[in-house]
């Protein structure tokens, strides 16, 4: 933890708080965000901490249980980035040379679409569910760490102890498991935390847009009856929207804080020299 | 002109210059030489001021009425009056500013009323290079650049930390003659001991942060480190034996009382042990006298049959288009060791690389112990490579810091799934490379390893397997001096006492005339001439080889 710095520190002890709170909205009964409490458009007041919306739903009961949908589908998608990263990186880098242009030559084509415009459209015609968001998610997220990881493991491969093991005559499969693993390990942690990150502002973008699952509470959801509603228009926004955006804000800024931590770990030359 | 005072260097509050007290007269060159964390560097960058915030800095460095040591703000002294040419001076220049605009911005910044083209005059480059960027200079003319970069505020005194490192050896012979003619008082730092005696008007030896001795020009060398260092300098003629200090420097904070070099000197009583012997007369030391350093053995060839024959090897880098051989033959008998020798570019590693089937050629065959490899794929060319151990060059890349010296010397045992007792073999073969034959030792991390243990496990690593064949890659090139005759003589004990094949490749002729039986001396992708260690030392036949040994 010490080695992680100040920004680093500060970024896990935000995720902590944010990853119990999910951990309680998960808890919480199923008809949590749902079901209708209270008046409609009720300001703060007993038993509404955060007030209602206008169908009466707490608001407080949606931040909750949306925050336990934001993060599971965030590190959900990181995790799966990040494997299949490191499985189709780890091939461009030593695999045979039609199978690394051909990986290398696709990713191409993927960084040039327009991310965002795919996503919506993939988004809209193929459904709203949380399984299908997570696989469009990982089909669109995987090309940018798969680059990074496959020059990780060509610096990997270029290192004198992996050249030994090579002269000595080690399988492939060995090069692998007991070198390369210890180089490229590491090298994972940024990944999967800049994954999660990215995912989580894409799925709050999405439901924004009304393209999530309008039945499911999450951020970006709530954030979607605050256009619908035009809730900026009165002093709602302060216990309607603001929650929501300060939720997506403080995770995003978590998982930034501890990216960066980790990778001025990892290359101590990324450090800002103190004045 | 500067007299340094009883001056300390501490970081943590460990000290890595320990009280050291030297003067540079007006015009006067010194050698200030060291291995590798003896403090020189420290003791040089302290000079300028350009230490990290952890250091403390006690004593004093009066450069006239200036004293360096205390001073805070460095406008009008650093580059006018004390200027540095940096260690790795040559990889610093800007690459997208050519040299002449590079040196009029010094000229600028230090008020310096020369004009560039006379500064690159004044280090032996023409007036046409002031409009070369750096990539299109070769090392030498960079570091040049990099010298007259440092002229520039037309300082009184310079510094030049390792101003010959990473340049061919002929190139460090011109840098440090250009050095030698400035006219301009200089320290140079350096850890070749050799190299620069002829230049220096003044050497001081430094060990553990103590100066162990300061001699001028032309008196003999007293300290038993310094006749250590000199003995440890392959000659370039075989009737010199090339010798090593046993043991290694302590490293920081971990110092003992008394002399410093005690636990590593032959001539060690036991005042030296408990009493820091003062710098009298120029020497630290209580008992001066003649060491005796082990040395390399020589030995009468006595080749045996052909372990690997290298046939016709041609190779071309595609990517680069470069030919980097270009039909080269090599036969390696066992029990016999083979230099190839050759500066950088000369194709020296490629050819090591191929004949461990790591690289394969354009054309040519390669044979190890009857079967060919060339050709050979997959497991079939691995079974092969399981004959072939592979020294690295760089001790500390080639160990996986993660595994212990067990596991690391029992890897090929291991890769090759060689049944029966491992860790006999694993032990035998750390004994045979000269290290502790300890379970204990087995223990270990690399991290816990001085630069030549860890060199001796990876011999141990590439014994373990049995191999028929050893290809020694600059394996003593990233090693202090005093320890590389060391590996040379395991090497040697290795070729006599096992009759292994041994290819020793180096950049550095001595080392090859000290250390082998047959010569092979490569360049530019050819090998120029070829024969006996002992004949090519005495009468080099081509005109490259002479420049070599000159």
């Amino acid at each position: 933890m010490r080695a992680l710095g100040r920004q680093g520190r500060t970024g896990l002890a935000l995720l902590a708080v944010i990853t119990a709170a999910a951990v309680y909205g998960l808890l919480l009964p199923d008809s949590a965000g749902t079901a209708r409490i209270g008046e409609p458009y009720a300001p703060p007041g007993p038993g509404l901490p955060l007030g209602a919306d206008d169908l009466g739903r707490s608001l407080l009961d949606q931040l909750l249980v949306g925050a336990a949908t934001s993060l599971g589908l965030g590190f959900l998608v990181a995790l799966v980035v990040t494997a299949l990263a490191a499985v189709i990186g780890g091939a461009a880098a030593i695999g045979p040379r039609w199978l690394s242009s051909l990986i290398m030559r696709s990713i191409d084509v993927m960084l040039i679409l327009p991310e965002l415009i795919l996503f919506i459209l993939a988004a809209a015609f193929l459904g709203q569910s949380f399984g299908i968001r997570v696989a469009i998610l990982v089909v669109l997220m995987w090309p940018v760490p798969a680059r990074v990881l496959r020059a990780g493991m060509l610096t990997a491969w270029s290192r004198g102890h992996l050249e030994v093991a090579r002269a000595m005559g080690a399988p492939r499969w060995w090069l692998l498991l007991r070198h390369g693993s210890y180089l490229i390990g590491p090298l994972l942690i940024p990944v999967f935390v800049r994954a999660a990150m990215r995912a989580i502002l894409y799925d709050a973008t999405l439901s924004f847009l009304g393209l999530g699952d309008p039945t499911a509470p999450s951020w970006g959801t709530t954030l979607y009856w605050v256009q619908v509603n035009g809730v900026f228009l009165s002093e709602a926004w302060v216990w309607w929207a603001l929650p929501p955006g300060l939720a997506i804000t403080l995770s995003v800024l978590a998982l930034a804080l501890i990216g960066t931590a980790v990778e001025e770990r990892l290359n101590p030359a990324l450090k800002e020299v103190p004045a | 002109m500067l007299s340094i005072t009883g001056m300390s260097v501490c970081y943590d509050g460990l000290p890595a210059v320990d009280r050291v007290s030297l003067d540079v007269g007006d015009g006067e060159i010194v050698a200030l030489v060291g291995e590798s964390g003896c403090g020189k560097t420290s003791l040089a960058r302290a000079l300028l001021g350009l230490l990290p915030g952890s250091a403390e800095v006690t004593g004093s460095a009066m450069l006239g009425d200036d004293d360096l040591a205390r001073r805070t703000d460095w406008a009008g002294v650093r580059g006018r009056k004390i200027a540095i040419v940096p260690q790795g001076a040559m990889t610093g220049l800007s690459p997208v500013h050519k040299v002449g605009a590079q040196i009029e911005e010094m000229l600028t910044l230090h008020g310096g009323r020369a004009r560039p083209g006379e500064l690159l005059d004044r280090v032996g480059l023409g007036a046409e290079h002031l409009t070369c960027h750096p990539h299109e200079l070769s090392g030498g003319q960079r570091q040049r650049v990099a010298i007259a970069l440092a002229l520039a505020g037309e300082p009184s005194l310079l510094v030049a930390d390792e101003p010959t490192t990473g340049l061919d050896a002929i190139v460090q012979r011109q840098v440090l003659a250009l050095l030698a003619s400035l006219g301009i008082g200089m320290l140079i730092v350096s850890h070749d001991l050799a190299a620069l005696a002829p230049h220096a008007d003044r050497v001081a030896v430094m060990y553990a942060g103590r100066l162990a001795e300061d001699r001028p020009k032309g008196a003999p060398p007293r300290h038993p480190y310094t006749l250590g260092l000199l003995t440890a300098t392959p000659a370039t003629d075989r009737s010199i034996p090339w010798g090593s200090v046993p043991g290694s420097a302590p490293p920081l904070g971990q110092a003992r009382p008394g002399c410093r070099f005690a636990p590593r000197c032959p001539l060690a009583l036991d005042p030296c042990h408990d009493v820091d012997p003062p710098l009298v007369d120029g020497l630290a030391c209580h008992h001066p006298g003649a060491p005796v350093y082990p040395v390399v053995p020589r030995s009468t060839p006595s080749a045996g049959t052909a372990a690997a024959t290298l046939t016709g090897i041609r190779h071309t880098y595609r990517r680069r288009g470069v030919q980097a051989l270009k039909g080269v033959d090599l036969e390696v008998r066992s029990g016999e060791i083979v230099g190839l020798v050759g500066e950088s570019g000369s194709g020296k590693s490629t050819l090591a690389r191929i004949a461990l089937g790591l690289i394969k050629p354009t054309a040519g065959r390669v044979v190890v112990d009857g079967e060919e490899l060339t050709g050979r794929t997959g497991k079939a060319l691995r079974l092969l490579q399981r004959r072939i151990g592979f020294v690295h060059q760089d001790p500390y890349d080639s160990l996986h810091p993660g595994m212990r010296v067990g596991a690391l010397v029992a890897e090929p045992l291991v890769v090759a799934g060689t049944p029966g007792d491992r860790e006999e073999k694993v032990l035998a073969a750390l004994e045979a490379a000269g290290l502790p034959c300890e379970r204990e030792f087995l223990r270990r991390f690399p991290g816990q390893l001085s630069g030549g243990q860890r060199q001796r496990v990876s011999i141990a690593r590439a014994l373990a397997g049995e191999p028929v064949l050893l290809i020694a890659d600059e394996a003593t090139s990233m090693l202090d001096v005093s320890t590389r005759a060391g590996i040379a003589t395991t090497l040697r004990s290795l070729a006599s006492g096992r009759g292994l094949a041994v290819v020793f490749v180096t950049h550095d002729l001595g080392e090859a005339v000290q250390a082998c039986d047959r010569i092979v001396v490569l360049r530019s992708g050819e090998i120029v001439e070829h024969g006996p260690a002992a004949d090519l030392a005495a009468a080099p036949a081509h005109p490259y080889t002479q420049e070599l040994l000159k």
